[in-house]
């Protein structure tokens, strides 16, 4: 018995081409399983199986000019994304930056990038990712910007550097946010593109997991971004829009690997069973509550666009449930498994890892319960 | 040297200036814990102690390139390790 798939009542209510879809994720995340040591820890990146996703129709259902089941459907691309984070977190996370980078094309004016750049991004022909990290951190006043542009004649000139930027690789697109030199609040956001002229990516550093997430540093030095490249300018609400689905979207790699853990903990009690039954906290009960964090990102995923304060603030507490959750059932399913699950290489040690790294990924469990307060206060 | 305000700061030999810029509490950040991918270690050596120091890298340049407020005596405080050579020691932080 598998308990990789996401919940039936999770997917009961969708179409049947939106079943289709996700059979044919489902097909994909099985082959992914095997590779998902690779993937995680020598740095393997999964561009083909990107590729296939994308095929799939992965990374669609959200963008309303290339969607295939009758009107965008942010939650399908969640359910999508949870299939794979069973399989693989690496995987899942590559596709939230090929999803993201979807929705900023999906939310900007210029109608005319969008029609460039989202059909390649919805069919995973182009490979992209998202280097919002620094700006939502800027915008919430927890760093500076990291990147500052200068106007120059049809475009401008941009210099800085991003620390880490996922789903990265040579041609692959991300967007991002600079601050105009000349005048701080002017910020602008734009698509980038890796190898263009200034623009470089390093892998420097070594992660504790999630390592062929082609995750990179990239360099800005003088690069130039022209006009026609721009999502925003100014940035006006731009972030503030996009973010929700930002966030929900995000929540389909901490869904999977809540998915994983408790498959392994189902795995551990096939033959620990007697002794589990005394761990605090039952796989059935982790079950109940990956239900009902399905259907309730299910419910926000309806309305992504909403930009009400009360929508915010379930979509921000939702966000932070997944993470909790996340953690809570990846480190039961150790305390499930035992000391088979704390040799390196197993599964359980991976999920464990990939846990860790949904409640550290911007918005981390720190800056969401600050988030909430600061909009308690308001 | 922060802000014109000047801090003393105690090592031992091997100790990353980075390291203890940050226990120290002053604004340094430091995100890529010293592999050289985020420049948010940027120091400002003072130009009497900068030809005192190993020369950066080239991966260090690489990375000094992307700096506002570059300084030729610019360097990352990661990447300087303290030796009783360097008792003394003077830096100070770009403009925030």
């Amino acid at each position: 018995m598998t308990h990789l798939a996401p919940t039936q009542a999770a997917i009961a209510h969708t179409s049947l081409a939106s079943s289709a879809i996700l059979e044919r994720v489902r097909t994909i995340a099985a082959d992914i399983a095997p590779a998902a040591h690779d993937i995680d820890h020598k740095g393997v990146y999964p561009g083909d199986f990107l590729r296939g996703l994308g095929a799939a129709g992965a990374f669609s259902p959200h963008l309303a000019a290339q969607t295939t089941v009758g009107g965008r459907d942010l939650g399908l691309a969640i359910r999508a994304m949870a299939a794979v984070g069973a399989s693989c977190m690496s995987t899942a996370f590559c596709m939230w930056c090929q999803d993201a980078c979807g929705w900023y094309l999906e939310n900007t004016g210029n109608t005319a990038l969008r029609d460039l750049l989202q059909p390649g991004i919805a069919a995973g022909t182009l490979l992209g990712g998202t280097g919002l990290s620094n700006p939502v951190k800027a915008l919430s006043g927890i760093e500076r910007f990291k990147l500052r542009a200068q106007r120059t004649d049809g475009g401008y000139i941009v210099s800085g550097v991003l620390p880490w930027v996922s789903n990265l690789g040579d041609k692959h697109w991300f967007g991002t946010v600079f601050e105009d030199a000349a005048d701080p609040a002017h910020r602008l956001m734009a698509m980038v593109q890796c190898g263009q002229p200034g623009v470089e990516i390093k892998q420097n550093a070594r992660f504790i997991a999630l390592e062929g997430t082609g995750t990179y540093s990239v360099l800005f030095r003088r690069a130039f971004i022209a006009d026609e490249m721009l999502l925003a300018d100014p940035l006006g609400d731009m972030v503030r829009r996009v973010k929700p689905g930002f966030l929900l979207l995000q929540a389909g790699m901490g869904l999977g690997v809540t998915q994983a853990a408790i498959g392994l903990m189902h795995t551990a009690n096939a033959t620990l069973g007697a002794s589990n039954a005394y761990l605090p906290k039952q796989v059935d009960a982790f079950e109940r509550e990956l239900e009902t964090l399905h259907t309730t990102i299910d419910g926000l995923a309806a309305t992504p666009l909403d930009g009400s304060a009360d929508y915010v603030r379930a979509v921000l507490t939702a966000r932070l449930r997944t993470s909790e959750l996340t953690l809570e059932a990846a480190q039961s399913a150790l305390l499930h498994a035992g000391a088979r699950g704390y040799i390196e290489g197993s599964a359980t040690s991976r999920v464990l890892r990939e846990s860790y790294f949904v409640a550290i990924i911007t918005p981390s469990i720190k800056h969401l319960r600050q988030e909430l307060e600061l909009l308690g206060r308001h | 040297m922060q802000g014109g305000a000047e801090h003393v700061l105690t090592s031992q030999p091997g100790d990353r200036v980075m390291v203890l810029a940050r226990a120290a509490g002053l604004p340094v950040k430091g995100e890529c814990e010293g592999s050289v991918a985020c420049a948010t270690c940027h120091m400002i050596v003072d130009p009497a102690w900068a030809t005192r120091l190993a020369p950066p890298t080239e991966e260090e340049e690489t990375m000094l390139d992307t700096v506002f407020d570059l300084t030729p005596t610019s360097r990352l405080s990661c990447q300087i390790r303290m030796t009783p050579a360097l008792d003394g020691l003077r830096l100070s932080l770009p403009p925030a």
